[in-house]
């Protein structure tokens, strides 16, 4: 049975990165409003995210207003399609286990 | 065991974002409305041997003009209303194999279009299923009920001309345009007002 990633399944931090799977890049300010985390959980998992090397986050300034970008890695990009398959592989009706249910006699 | 997110639903989000503040809309009805109204100015200046603008391409260039700034306007309003209100989002650059299957989309639309109008008193409805189909699948992509009724709107509109009016062949077809991108930008519009007062300009002081 493939491993989960224990990493990306949690719920918060696949929210971000299915959200990032989907666009070249987006800022703090649109990921706050798709997750509907507080600022400061959302900054610990994008740092525990770019920890793994699977976000890259780049902090930068639109006139006078700081502005973060944070972008899916091509090792987020495929650690991301390895969770996807394993869950698949998880939810698959052939590799649930069966367990034989014993009835009182 | 659950999958804790519906990943599919998540990542489908940045395409509905797109479509949020009704700017799209906008963008469509001009580019519809100005394109019929620029030719229907062009046939109407009188021509001359060296005043003809069409055989000249001074239409097309201005068309191609119009196009461009009203694209240009569309990014600016975009970056400085949008963004910075909720959030700035670059979609991927299409692939190969989508931009393969938009230019053979286009091909086939083009194709349809230009039988249309060779149709003569059916082209009206035709033309007005084929923006209609476009539509509602558009708005079934992006979970729109908003562009959904718009394909309505336009089929309706095709109806009206085709029983209600003498409007034939491309005159019909310039006119549904017209009015199918006059509503869609004046739809568009209203979201887009709608968009502005639900989210007020916040900016980012935390990361």
């Amino acid at each position: 049975m493939s491993e989960l990633n224990r990493l990306i399944h949690e719920p918060a931090r696949l929210t971000i990165i299915a959200l990032l799977s989907s666009v070249k890049e987006a800022d703090f300010l649109y990921l706050l409003r798709e997750t509907g985390l507080t600022k400061g959980n959302l900054s610990t998992h994008l740092f525990r995210l770019e920890e793994a090397g699977y976000v890259e986050i780049e902090k930068t300034f639109r006139g006078k207003i700081p502005l973060t970008l944070v972008r899916l890695s091509s090792e987020g990009r495929a650690a991301f399609q390895g969770y996807r398959k394993s869950m698949k592989d998880l939810l698959a009706p052939s590799k649930m286990r069966r367990v034989p249910i014993q009835l009182p006699t | 065991m659950e999958p804790p997110v519906d990943v599919d639903a998540v990542a489908s989000r940045s395409s509905r974002y797109w479509m949020e503040d009704g700017l799209v809309e906008i963008l469509l009805g001009l580019l519809m409305s100005v394109s019929i109204g620029v030719f229907w100015a062009a046939g109407a200046i009188p021509r001359g041997n060296f005043t003809d603008l069409v055989s000249l391409g001074g239409v097309q260039a201005l068309w191609l003009a119009v196009m461009l700034s009203i694209l240009w306007g569309f990014k600016k309003l975009k970056a400085r209303v949008t963004f910075p209100r909720c959030g700035y989002v670059a979609l991927p650059k299409p692939t190969k194999v989508s931009r393969i299957s938009m230019f053979a989309l286009y091909a086939v639309f083009l194709v349809i279009f230009h039988f249309t109008f060779t149709l003569g008193q059916t082209a009206v409805p035709v033309a007005a299923v084929i923006f209609a189909l476009g539509l509602v699948v558009l708005g079934l992509q992006v979970k729109s009920a908003r562009i959904v009724w718009e394909g309505v709107l336009t089929l309706g509109i095709g109806v009206y001309l085709y029983w209600f009016t003498a409007l034939k062949g491309s005159q019909g077809g310039a006119v549904l345009m017209g009015m199918v991108g006059s509503s869609m930008a004046i739809i568009g519009a209203l979201q887009f007002r709608r968009f502005l007062k639900a989210h007020p300009l916040r900016q980012e002081t935390e990361a």
